[in-house]
Formats: structure tokens, C-alpha cells, sequence
């Protein structure tokens, strides 16, 4: 059982109506946020999300915390569809999929201490006695590098990064097995990114966690992940183990991606350089959504959807002439 | 300029020995000195774990309005001991005693200190009792609409969609009611009176509070810290009282105390205009509609209801703004 996916999910949708008018408001279009997508996640891994800003990375992740209900798909957890949970099931839910988001200055309430931001998902949940909430608050500072002490503070008291510590010991709260990052590190400074980031791996193997990072900075995620999901427009083009990835890159605009990390050496030809602009979700390209600016573009890339293809063991993308 | 050195010492007991100096400022009078403590804000934190190690001993920084809590705390003072400190019946009078000036006139005795009005009542006595009308009216009103509109604006502003819009459109509704009309209509139907007062204002008052507690709810709701209560799992009305309110609430404070100072004045201008409370009444309004005939020999009628106002409404206004401050926890550390 212990290499079967915790969580997946399947043929994912989450389409935004755009409606008119304000009272009797009629739907004219939809935006297609998230269209079909497909991943699992075994457990202790970690699934890195990649893409551009607009891609749909961040309404996946609003879609698995239950924030938001798919239009369509299911999200399997334990063999179990979360997203046809009803209000009961779901609150008894919540507590094996926490998360963590970008910007640790909005995610902790100014006006709550230390203490009760991190003892808050106990309380709503009633798993404990008072005496055991405080000593349990005491072990989750603990976890994340903090003083007991400390916790009657109020976060204007810390740092970004020591927020963003807060933020993670809260999410830690319920025991959680899944937690979602949503770009924990983008809003820190780079000298305090490689602490958080060497404190969810350290989380993560000693609380055997499984991780959905979702980030537009790929040296966090490959740092972090053992898979990799690359989306455009709201499609998962590529799905790889990560080494297999960044080492043999199929579809092409996971290479272009690649290609524009900065190097070191400027004499480093670039491959690929992608021109132009992310298409509007709101009228996406016929076929392939990245036919436009794509160097490699043949003429059915403009007709035919290209689905998932395994080009080797995990290794998935979703081109016509690529793999 | 340290002046004093007094202050608590949590873990041992009440006894005075950290440190607490006062800056002397230009407008310190008005606005007032700022004060050093240390350790009486993180109290709670030192109760939280006993044992462990000091919380962090940075200086915190507190001024205190000396003017706005001893022209409320006058305020306060009369209220509750009005029937006490009032040397005469406010609403019998001697016409032997008719319209005498206050003590220190000549021809003052100082059995009235601040006189008589016509009747031979005592003006000290009436205006004490009148700090109660005030007061009654005033926070009756503030309590009213404040209430209605904090619940219609929290919820317009956290639900959104149709439920907002309608919320709203009611308020726009609302505030182009001309409220003095609906005062008249009320009075003349249940008399003018205090509990008119309240009603009429307490109805029409709530889209003011109603506007500004929804925009600031719309812009709370959209923070992480709402969604990361959803994820654990918090219900609407928890995310509303916990998370929403804590952060609205010193608007709030700020709108009632200001108004609370607004309505004094507001509810002193109907009994002058003989839509409020009615003589025999001692309120402060009234006392100066009567006294307005006599001012050419009789200044002590509307120069003391005059002063009261003054102080109730400062006092209102002065300790508002020092407990937006007090409540703001960035504001603790500077």
C-alpha cells in the first residue's frame, strides 16, 4: 500500500463563468482556469507545479483545499472523492490536507498571538484538552525552530521567514498528511528561502509528509520535489519524475522554461525562446493551447488536442511532435 | 523629563518598581504624554508559561489623554453619582430664588453655586442630572444603529453577490430618507421623548456603519488568513466573529466615539428646537432653549449647559482616539 498515491486527481476542471448584467446576470463565456488535468501524488512525495503566472497553478490549489468546487473531475483521497464530500465529511476532512501560502503578511490574523493562531485548528476541531492544546503548541514551536516563549507574541513581532515558520507550524497543527504550498517562498528574501525550504524537507521526513508545491521559481521546485506537473494555460503538458525533467525535457515548453533560468555562463546558447504573450484563458488557442508560440508547430498542432503521453516509466507530456 | 517612576511587577505582586517616565509635550495637554511601560502589555504572556523565559523586553510605548479621561471620567462621574453630588432637587425650584446668578457674582449665594434659572431650580443640579439624559440617549442611539449596521455590513460584505446588493441598495434607501421628517412624524405621533430619539435615530443611523464595516470585511475576506481558516475548517459566522470583526473593530470604536460626541450636540439641537426630551426635563439642550429668552441678564443659563456639551463631547472625542491607538497591536511597539 505504501506506493500507491495518496492523493490525485483526475480529469480536473474548474471553469470561471463570466457573466453580464448584475441582477438577472446571464453566463456569455467561461474563463478555463484549470481544464483537465491529472496527477498523483504517492505518499512522502513531493509534486512540484510549475508555470507561468495565469496558468492556473494557484486555482489548483484552492480546488484540492476544498476553497473552491471543480466543475468537473474528482480529487481521490485514500481512495476516497473529497470533492463529493458532504458538509459534515468535509469539516472531518479538513485536517489531513492543510496548507501554506505565499505571502506569510497576510496569512497570519494581526490581531491573534502566536498562540492562538497556531491553536486555532485544534480548537475548531476539539481534538484536545486545553492543558494538551498548550503543550501541543509548545511541540509545534518546537518543530519549527521557535521558543515557548514566543508564543504570546503577535506577528508584526517577526520576520517574513519567521512568519512563514508560523504559518507551517500552524498548518502542522491537525497532523496533517497533505499540505499544499502555495509558493511558501516567493515573498522571502533568497537567504531566507533555502531555511524554509530545508525546514519542509526536514518536516517532511521526520512527519512523512506529501507535498503539492506550486511555485513559478524553478530552482525551488527543483529542489524541493521528486516529481514535477508543468502547466500552460490551464493544461498539465509534462509530468516527470524531476532528474528526468530537468535532464531530458520532452515537451517544448518545458524547454523553454528550462532555457530561461539564468546560468552562470553567458557563453550557454539558449535553445529555446518563447516570443509573445500568454494566450487569455478566455479564448484559448484551438488544439494545442501552446501551438502559437511554439517553434516546433505543425499544422494539426492547431486542430488536435494533444493528450498525455508516457514517453518513459512516469514520464508523461502532452505533445504531437515531441516524446 | 521623567516625572514619576511607578508601574507593575507581574510575578511577585501589585508592588510598584519598573520603570514608567512621562514625556512632557507642547500639546501634551491636549493630545497627552506619552508614557514608557514595561511588562504591563505582555502580562499575558508571562501567565501563558511561567516558567520560561522573559518575553521579549522591549519598551512600550503608551500616551495618555489626561484631558479626554478627566473630561469623561467628570462625565462619568456625574452620571453615576448624580443623585448624590447634586445639592437640589433638579426639577423643584423657589420662585424666592428666581434667576440668580452663579456664587461668586454679586448677589450669588453659595446655596445655587451656578445659579438659578427662572423657576428657582438650581442649574448645577439640573445639568449633573442632565449628564444622564445625554448619556442615555447618546450611547441608546450609538448601541442601536451601531449594532444593526456592524451585523448588515458584515454580512453584505462577506457574503457578496445578491445578498450584498440588496444590503446596499437598501442603504442607499435608507440614507435618502430625510431622517428630521421621520422625527417629526414620530413625535407627533408618540410625542417627542427620549425613546423617540433613540428609535428614529437608531433606525436611521445603521447605513453609515453599514458602508464602512462592509468595505472593510470585503477587503478581510480576501486575505490568506481567511482562506487558511477555511482550510481548518472555521464556519462562516467563526471567520466573521474571529477573524473579520477583531480587525474592523477599531473602525468601529473610532466611528462611535466620534459620533457619540456628534449625537450629544445632535440631541441637544432637538430639545432646542423642541422635537426631543420636554420640560420639565433636565436635558442640556433644553436647558439652553429655555435659557436663550433670559440671556441678556441671565448668561449663567446657556453659558454652563454650553461648557457641558463641550466637555462630554471632548472627552468622547479625545479617549476615541487614544483607544484606536490603545487597541492597534502594531502600535504597542515603536
Amino acid at each position: 500500500m505504501k506506493n500507491d498515491a495518496i492523493i490525485s486527481a483526475h480529469e480536473l476542471k474548474k471553469y470561471y463563468p463570466v457573466t453580464k448584467g448584475t441582477f438577472f446576470s446571464r453566463t456569455v463565456g467561461y474563463v478555463k482556469a484549470v481544464d483537465s488535468i491529472s496527477f498523483k501524488i504517492k505518499s512522502g512525495e513531493t509534486l512540484g507545479l510549475v508555470g507561468e503566472s495565469g496558468c492556473g497553478k494557484s486555482t489548483t490549489a484552492n480546488v484540492m483545499l476544498g476553497l473552491e468546487s471543480p466543475t468537473s473531475g474528482q480529487i481521490m483521497f485514500d481512495g476516497r472523492d473529497i470533492t463529493r464530500f458532504s458538509r459534515q465529511e468535509r469539516f472531518d476532512f479538513r485536517g489531513n490536507i492543510q496548507a501554506v501560502f505565499q505571502d506569510p503578511f497576510r496569512s497570519l490574523n494581526p490581531r491573534k498571538k502566536v498562540k492562538q493562531i497556531i491553536s486555532e485548528p485544534l480548537f475548531i476541531h476539539k481534538v484536545s484538552s486545553r492543558k494538551e492544546i498548550s503543550f501541543r503548541i509548545i511541540q509545534l514551536l518546537d518543530l519549527v525552530g521557535f521558543d515557548p516563549h514566543q508564543a504570546g507574541l503577535y506577528p508584526h513581532e517577526f520576520s517574513g521567514g519567521q512568519r512563514q515558520r508560523i504559518a507551517i507550524a500552524r498548518a502542522l497543527a491537525l497532523n496533517p498528511r497533505v499540505i499544499i504550498l502555495d509558493e511558501p517562498v516567493s515573498a522571502l528574501d533568497v537567504s531566507i528561502q533555502a531555511q524554509i525550504l530545508n525546514l519542509l524537507i526536514d518536516l517532511q521526513e521526520r512527519l512523512h509528509l506529501t507535498y503539492l508545491i506550486i511555485s513559478h521559481d524553478l530552482a525551488v521546485v527543483e529542489y524541493v520535489s521528486t516529481h514535477i506537473g508543468v502547466m500552460y494555460l490551464g493544461h498539465l503538458v509534462e509530468r516527470a519524475p524531476s532528474e528526468a525533467l530537468y535532464n531530458n525535457p520532452i515537451h517544448p515548453y518545458t524547454r523553454a522554461l528550462l532555457d530561461s533560468v539564468p546560468v552562470a555562463d553567458p557563453e550557454d546558447i539558449k535553445e529555446i525562446t518563447l516570443e509573445g504573450e500568454v494566450p487569455s484563458p478566455l479564448n484559448p488557442p484551438t488544439g494545442c493551447a501552446f501551438h502559437p508560440r511554439c517553434p516546433l508547430c505543425e499544422p494539426r498542432c492547431s486542430k488536435e488536442t494533444p493528450f498525455m503521453r508516457e514517453v518513459a516509466p512516469e514520464h508523461a507530456a502532452a505533445c504531437h511532435v515531441c516524446g | 523629563m521623567p516625572i514619576s517612576t511607578l508601574a507593575f511587577d507581574i510575578n511577585k505582586s501589585w508592588r510598584l518598581n519598573a520603570n514608567y517616565t512621562v514625556q512632557e509635550n507642547v500639546f501634551g495637554f491636549l493630545y497627552g504624554y506619552e508614557a514608557d511601560f514595561q511588562g504591563l502589555f505582555n502580562r499575558k504572556s508571562y501567565m501563558f508559561l511561567k516558567k520560561g523565559k522573559k518575553s521579549s523586553e522591549k519598551k512600550l510605548r503608551v500616551r495618555i489623554p489626561y484631558l479626554g479621561l478627566g473630561c469623561l471620567g467628570l462625565f462619568f462621574f456625574t452620571v453615576i453619582f448624580a443623585n448624590v453630588i447634586s445639592p437640589h432637587d433638579p426639577y423643584e425650584g423657589d420662585l424666592a430664588d428666581s434667576t440668580l446668578p452663579p456664587a461668586w457674582e454679586e448677589g450669588g449665594t453659595t446655596r445655587f453655586l451656578l445659579g438659578t434659572d427662572m423657576l428657582g431650580r438650581d442649574v448645577l443640579s439640573r445639568l449633573i442630572h442632565g449628564s444622564r439624559i445625554s448619556l442615555l440617549i447618546s450611547v441608546g442611539c450609538i448601541a442601536f444603529y451601531g449594532t444593526l449596521g456592524v451585523i448588515l455590513g458584515l454580512i453584505s460584505g462577506f457574503s457578496g453577490g445578491r445578498t450584498d446588493m440588496i444590503i446596499m441598495r437598501l442603504a442607499d434607501l435608507w440614507s435618502s430618507l430625510p431622517g428630521i421628517i421621520l422625527l417629526f412624524m414620530l413625535a407627533a405621533v408618540y410625542g417627542p421623548s427620549a425613546k423617540t430619539i433613540i428609535i428614529t435615530f437608531g433606525i436611521m443611523g445603521w447605513p453609515y456603519y453599514g458602508r464602512i464595516v462592509r468595505g472593510e470585511s470585503l477587503s478581510l475576506k480576501e486575505r490568506d488568513f481567511v482562506r487558511l481558516a477555511r482550510v481548518a475548517g472555521c464556519s462562516n459566522l467563526r471567520i466573521m466573529v474571529s477573524h473579520v470583526f477583531p480587525n474592523i473593530v477599531n473602525t468601529v470604536i473610532i466611528l462611535a466615539t466620534i459620533d457619540i460626541g456628534g449625537i450629544i450636540v445632535l440631541i441637544a439641537t432637538l430639545s432646542f428646537l423642541g422635537l426631543g426630551t420636554q420640560p420639565p426635563s433636565c436635558d442640556w439642550g433644553l436647558m439652553l432653549a429655555e435659557g436663550r429668552q433670559y440671556i441678556t441678564y441671565a448668561w449663567w443659563l446657556v453659558t454652563f449647559p454650553g461648557i457641558a456639551i463641550v466637555v462630554a463631547v471632548l472627552g468622547f472625542n479625545l479617549t476615541g482616539d487614544w483607544l484606536r491607538e490603545l487597541l492597534d497591536p502594531k502600535q504597542k511597539l515603536r
